[in-house]
């Protein structure tokens, strides 16, 4: 015999939904809180607004809006009492300032199969430079495992929420609410490593996303390095196909006795900014643009381009065009006269339609978020806007040869059947990286356009 | 601007707004009942008893003691209202309501019953209880419509490897018999499945006239338990109720155990008065009070204390409210002859 202290027998910790104990799912994202509360407490869609203060309309992606409307998503974290940062604030898995929306562009509900089973779900699983569950090693994925049909996310009468249109079930309610999450610990302790690590990150690096983007998924998964301790385990397989193309330019040392004048330079390509219709090109870059076109011109089928076109793309160049060209029997092309770089007295000038807007927009902001903070002579900031110049030109020459086949595949058909010069578009996904007061990289990642802007 | 209170020093059990329970004989026949009935692999058990005895109390000890239990067992409490419809609805929301989850407007029945059941699942995860308890307060007020919906529940949770096990609190004196209680019997596939041990829980027993043995007299042992089981303010320094409250008569040797027989005296007396049968079962309740009063409010307040006599003893009995409960049992069942 012995005394009973009056405690309260079942106390439930305050939660007021079932499974709505979020301390052991770490990172929890509010979609992945909302999800497993609805399904664990049988919540229909026309309940929504009772339970969560949301009202349910007809064609939402939750998933989406839950993570980027505000209004929605704050409503649902105060029904659920959802405080960690890292579950709040998309913009913390972020290794980058700058480019917030990234994750809205192209979005797509990305889910671990092991961990939703269980009722988690983490916006680290939705950044496409993870590819597979750091703490399952599963690849992660968009469609159901089973029949690759899409997952229901919204309340939909019809259909099961995180079932898959064919009603196999990606959720297990038993295993969610009678078992603890598997993976509590490693999660906790990668998600922990991986939001110090994108944090340190942020403090450097900045994203110019291209205006308008298409794509981001792809350029974003190529763009962002994981590091080694972060990225074995959640590598994906490597056969993946990427469309996106990757440039990283790095800052070198200056060669001594050389006349730099970049300030100069710089100067010239902040025209870039004004609606000047020509763009005067430092000399520094302007042999590599004549390259370009000298060398399209030389690839183009017999009889595309008039004598009088061809010598203005050699116009003032040592080399000469091949001996097996024939000259097209039309009238010249004022459109097709713009497109070489002209020479204007000593400088060479490229007409700004020539370029693609998208990228020269991309060029512009870049220079825009990066001149003005080094001062030469300091031999160090002289080698930061060496940098700059150099990404500035790699961007500009690829926005030129992309204007150009645009411009040349009006009238030369044939280009759309020629693997290398048909006629693309792509966007810039430009990461600059500081590191203390100088450029330290800037990594271009070239998208393909996945539909005109 | 912060407001700054001293640190308080530590309060005695008994003077703090709710006293502790003291696990008593009752409470001991109550567990070996219901161990039977969990080892035998019952689906439930009927708890009998009289308002103010203690049954849920006692259902509380069994809850937070786990000595008697064959295996784990986690504990749920419910209290059922009067419901105009007894439907699956209005049982489920019940017991989510009591479980402190958020109510959803629209939610059917079935939703609610399966959120119910997931709520039980996820409480008894971290210990790994198979075994659930659902302790349903007031079940005398259940129709055939909650014995259905008990089915239900024990349906679910059986698919979830999980064993539910109903403790089913009856009010004698209340809202049961004549032809309601006829009415209110379960149907037989109810009863077989729920109903086949019932346990009739009393007040605390005085046993043998003259026995003053601590195996007979549920009375003597539960003194007992305050002269000699409450330590306070800790198990070192620490000394039992008695001795806090009449401290130098507890050192001179005085229990309260010594005076059992004079409590019984002053009982019967006043319920001879009251034309009440002289023995009977002293609820849980007025005991507790009727102690706190002798020891709280006679002895500690009297540093010369060296024991109780007949007045003190009556007084603390009337202010326990003893004899308005027990006049108020008879006068609810005044001729108890169909039971
Ligand atoms: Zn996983
Ligand atoms: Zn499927």
């Amino acid at each position: 015999m012995r005394w009973c202290p009056m405690t309260h027998i079942a106390d439930f910790g305050g939660a007021r939904f079932v499974g709505a104990d979020f301390s052991s799912l770490p990172g929890i994202s509010v979609f992945g809180a909302f999800s497993r509360v609805v399904r664990l407490n049988h919540i229909s869609h026309k309940s929504y607004f009772s339970a969560f203060g949301i009202r349910n309309r007809g064609n939402d992606d939750l998933s989406l809006r839950l993570t980027f409307s505000e209004a929605s998503r704050s409503k649902v974290a105060e029904a659920l009492s959802l405080k960690s940062a890292a579950t709040l604030d998309a913009a913390l898995w972020l290794p980058f300032r700058g480019g917030s929306n990234i994750l809205e562009t192209s979005w797509a509900f990305r889910y671990c199969p092991a961990c939703l089973r269980q009722g988690f779900h983490t916006l680290l699983h939705q950044l496409p430079w993870v590819r597979r569950c750091p703490w399952h090693r599963m690849r992660l994925l968009t469609k159901c495992a089973v029949c690759d049909s899409s997952l229901t996310l919204r309340g939909d009468p019809g259909h099961q929420l995180l079932a898959c249109r064919n009603g196999h079930d990606i959720f297990s309610e038993m295993v969610s609410c009678a078992y603890p999450f598997d993976q509590a610990e490693s999660a906790a302790a990668f998600i922990d490593r991986y939001l110090t690590w994108a944090e340190k990150e942020r403090a450097y690096t900045l994203l110019i996303p291209p205006e308008g983007a298409t794509t981001s998924f792809d350029a974003m998964r190529n763009a962002v390095v994981l590091p080694q301790a972060l990225r074995d385990s959640c590598r994906g397989p490597e056969w993946i196909l990427s469309t996106s193309h990757t440039r990283t330019l790095k800052r070198q040392a200056m060669r001594a006795n050389t006349v730099h004048d970049l300030p100069s330079a710089l100067a010239k390509l902040t025209s870039l900014r004004d609606e000047v219709a020509g763009l005067e090109l430092p000399p520094q870059i302007s042999p590599g643009f004549l390259n370009i076109g000298c060398q399209l011109a030389n690839r183009l089928p017999p009889e595309s381009l008039t004598d009088a076109e061809m010598s203005l793309f050699f116009h003032g160049l040592a080399c000469q065009p091949n001996r097996t060209f024939k000259p097209a029997r039309r009238s010249p092309l004022a459109e097709i006269r713009f497109l070489p770089p002209l020479l204007i007295g000593q400088t060479r000038v490229i007409h700004r339609s020539t370029l693609s807007k998208t990228a020269s927009r991309s060029a512009e902001q870049l220079l825009a978020v990066i001149v003005g903070q080094f001062m030469p002579p300091d031999p160090q900031a002289e080698a930061s806007l060496q940098l700059l110049l150099r990404a500035l030109a790699s961007i500009l020459k690829r926005a030129y040869a992309e204007g150009m086949r645009i411009v040349l595949s009006r009238y030369i058909p044939a280009l759309f059947d020629s693997k290398r010069d048909r006629p693309r578009l792509t966007e810039p996904w430009i990461l600059v990286r500081k590191e203390g007061h100088q450029l330290d990289r800037i990594k271009i990642v070239w998208a393909k356009r996945s539909r005109l802007p | 601007m912060a407001i700054w209170a001293p640190p308080a020093p530590p309060i005695h059990p008994m003077l703090r707004p709710r006293r502790p329970i003291i696990v008593t004989g009752p409470i001991n026949r109550m567990g070996a009942a219901c161990a039977t009935a969990l080892e035998r692999g019952d689906r439930g058990i009927p708890i009998h008893g009289n308002g103010r005895d203690g049954k849920t109390w006692g259902v509380e000890c069994l809850a937070m003691n786990a000595s008697w239990q064959p295996f784990p067992v986690a504990f749920f409490f419910m209290d059922y209202g009067k419901p105009e419809k007894a439907t699956e609805n209005y049982f489920s929301a019940t017991f989510l309501e009591t479980a402190g989850m958020r109510t959803i407007r629209h939610a059917t029945g079935a939703e609610s019953m399966m959120r119910a059941c997931n709520l039980l699942m996820e409480r008894t995860r971290d210990l790994c209880q198979e075994a659930i308890a659902v302790v349903i307060n007031e079940a005398n007020r259940f129709t055939s419509f909650e014995h259905d919906h008990l089915v239900t529940l024990d349906n679910l949770l059986e698919r979830r490897k999980k064993r539910a096990f109903f403790i089913l609190i009856y009010q004698n004196d209340a809202e049961w018999g004549g032809q309601q209680a006829i009415d209110h019997r379960p149907p037989t596939q109810v009863t077989g499945r729920f109903y086949s041990m019932a346990h009739q829980f009393t007040g605390l027993l005085w046993g043998n006239a003259n026995a003053i043995d601590f195996q007979g007299c549920d009375v003597t042992m539960a003194f007992n338990e305050y002269d000699e089981g409450v330590i306070f303010p800790d198990d070192e320094t620490g000394v039992p109720c008695t001795a806090y409250f009449a401290r130098n008569a507890y050192m001179n040797g005085y229990r309260l155990t010594s005076q059992v027989g004079l409590f019984r005296e002053v009982v019967e007396d006043l319920r001879v008065k009251n034309h009440l049968p002289a023995i009977a079962p002293f609820p849980m309740q007025s005991f507790e009070r009727f102690v706190y009063f002798l020891l709280v409010r006679i002895a500690g307040e009297d540093p010369n204390f060296r024991q109780f006599n007949r007045e003190q003893a009556l007084k603390a009995l009337l202010w326990a409210g003893y004899i308005e409960l027990e006049l108020s049992k008879h006068a609810v069942v005044p001729d108890d002859t169909h039971r």
